[in-house]
């Protein structure tokens, strides 16, 4: 995996199962960025983005206080860009609103994921 | 025809012949106007035919299918008194319901029962009454079909056949649309069954790729933490086997919850078997839901690996004691759990940071709240962690 030359990308994190936000947070590290998070709740998660404006995010759909849809809203306000990282599939309409966005089924390899967030961070999708 | 009335609503022994026997109580007679789903329903046609063709054959202005309730007379269908109810005190299919077949009343006023009954005193001054029981199959009462006129007077030999014959016509039409709400009761359970079953399916996926997503973390971080692929398999497989051992407990009990003393035994239970107990597990009873039970047996599991490996239990003499309990604060049950390892070798700050530990210093602070302390004491291993208990159902109750 190549690393990313310059500054850190930030990535928010928002992952209620820890061992998989650990391992991820782990790999994204290896690849040049800086994880903010891992957050477990839609509700820690804004407060954090309150402050700080992330490069990108990456998002599980269901967190332990719910669906990630208002984070995804606010991110979408801000044009930040983010991809969904879920167990469930793509055509449940969950999230029917954010279609548009990139939806990675779980499990994925993590080589996956860095990938997806590096070309997230190029197109700005 | 009688014109006698037997006893009140309480009654629930009759002399038949010279014998007493048992009829029904007044509960289970509610408890069978019930069970026609009639009471306060909007009129019907079907009944509506039936009190028509009642008030024509026996030329009378009023006919009721009357249901006696608790506390009122209903009146399923209706003509030409303009009610739906009545307090039961004015009722007079009260008294004929009581009695077998068919009860006529020529003169209202000279029915010492009757004469003081505002509707007989009053608007519509009832005079004539002629009512026929409605009872279940069963022999237990309901009400009447009775028709009613303001003037004295009696019915005909075929007037009299014809009201008994639609009062079981009224019985009929109520077994038909009882059987009918009884089907589409059963339809609507069978329909909500089918809608939780596709729930669970979909919940079932969703959490079997969780746990593969989870899988795929351990491979990450136990080769992470592995020095040679052997120590890889073997730690991985270990880890794996733990972890289905958890969810075994978790799938035995219908709540998904698993018991904290079944989870320690099922990482300690090898050391069980010696002459010299290894381990002690000291607490209450604890039913501990997924989102306990899975990281809280993950803990133990690296915790007794880790004293196979460099701990209490590398040696002969060395041992461990698990203590917990639960306490309630400010209405959140906490759980806290002590492990403590005595008798084996000295022990020191582990050299690098390995699985275990992001387990037990990372993982359960993020997934179960908990507050966590690992203690290196040259004694012995001790940790330390207190977490909320989740009281959050899973799955729905029946």
């Amino acid at each position: 995996m190549t690393k990313l030359a310059g500054s850190k990308p930030l990535v928010l994190l928002l992952e209620d199962e820890a061992l998989i936000a650990l391992n991820l947070q782990d790999e994204l590290q290896d690849a040049g960025y800086e994880v903010a998070g891992p957050f477990t709740a839609c509700a820690a998660a804004l407060e954090w983005l309150q402050t700080v404006t992330p490069a990108m995010a990456i998002l599980d759909a269901a967190l332990t206080d719910g669906s990630c849809r208002e984070i995804a809203l606010e991110l979408t306000r801000r044009e930040v860009p983010f991809l969904i990282y879920s167990g469930y599939q793509e055509d449940q309409h969950l999230l029917a609103e954010f279609h548009h966005v990139t939806w990675i089924e779980k499990p994925a390899p993590c080589a996956v994921l860095v990938q997806a967030c590096q070309q997230l961070l190029v197109s700005g999708l | 025809m009688q014109h006698v009335l037997m006893g009140g609503l309480s009654g629930k022994w009759r002399v038949v012949g010279n014998k007493m026997r048992p009829v029904w109580t007044e509960d289970d007679r509610l408890a069978a106007l019930r069970s026609y789903r009639v009471l306060d329903t909007p009129p019907e046609p079907e009944f509506d035919d039936l009190v028509q063709l009642a008030a024509r054959a026996c030329r009378a202005p009023i006919a009721l299918i009357s249901l006696i309730d608790e506390r009122r007379q209903w009146f399923k269908a209706e003509v030409g008194l303009g009610v739906r109810e009545t307090p039961l005190d004015r009722s007079i299919c009260l008294s004929a319901m009581l009695q077998p077949g068919l009860t006529i009343v020529p003169d209202l006023t000279e029915d010492p029962r009757f004469a003081h009954n505002p509707l007989v005193t009053e608007q519509p001054h009832l005079r004539f009454y002629a009512g026929a029981v409605l009872k279940t199959p069963n022999g237990v009462p309901l009400g009447a079909l009775c028709v009613l006129d303001c003037v004295p007077r009696d019915l005909a030999e075929d007037q009299a056949f014809i009201l008994q014959t639609l009062s079981r016509q009224v019985m009929s039409q109520l077994e038909l649309r009882r059987a009918v709400a009884e089907r589409d009761e059963k339809l609507e359970a069978s329909h909500r069954i089918e809608q939780r079953q596709t729930l669970l399916v979909r919940e079932l996926h969703h959490r079997v790729k969780n746990t593969l997503a989870t899988v795929q973390a351990l491979v990450g971080a136990t080769g992470r933490s592995s020095g040679s692929f052997d120590e890889f398999y073997r730690s991985f497989s270990n880890r794996i086997v733990s972890l289905a051992k958890t969810h075994n407990l978790l799938t035995e009990d219908y709540w998904q919850t698993a018991p904290l003393r079944g989870i320690a035994l099922t990482e300690l239970k090898p050391f069980a078997e010696g002459r010299q107990p290894r381990f002690m597990l000291i607490g209450p009873p604890v039913e501990l839901s997924a989102d306990l039970a899975v990281p809280v047996g993950m803990a133990l599991h690296e915790l007794t690996t880790n004293a196979i490996c460099h701990g209490a239990l590398s040696v002969p003499g060395g041992h461990v004691e698990v203590r917990w309990s639960v306490d309630e604060g400010e209405g959140v049950r906490k759980l806290h759990l002590e492990w403590r390892e005595r008798g084996g070798p000295p022990v020191g700050e582990p050299q690098h940071q390995g699985f275990g530990t992001t387990l037990l210093q990372r993982v359960l602070p993020m997934q179960c709240k908990a507050e966590v302390e690992v203690q290196y004491d040259p004694e012995g291993l001790r940790f330390r962690m207190q977490a909320p208990l989740i009281e959050q159902r899973l799955v729905p109750t029946y």
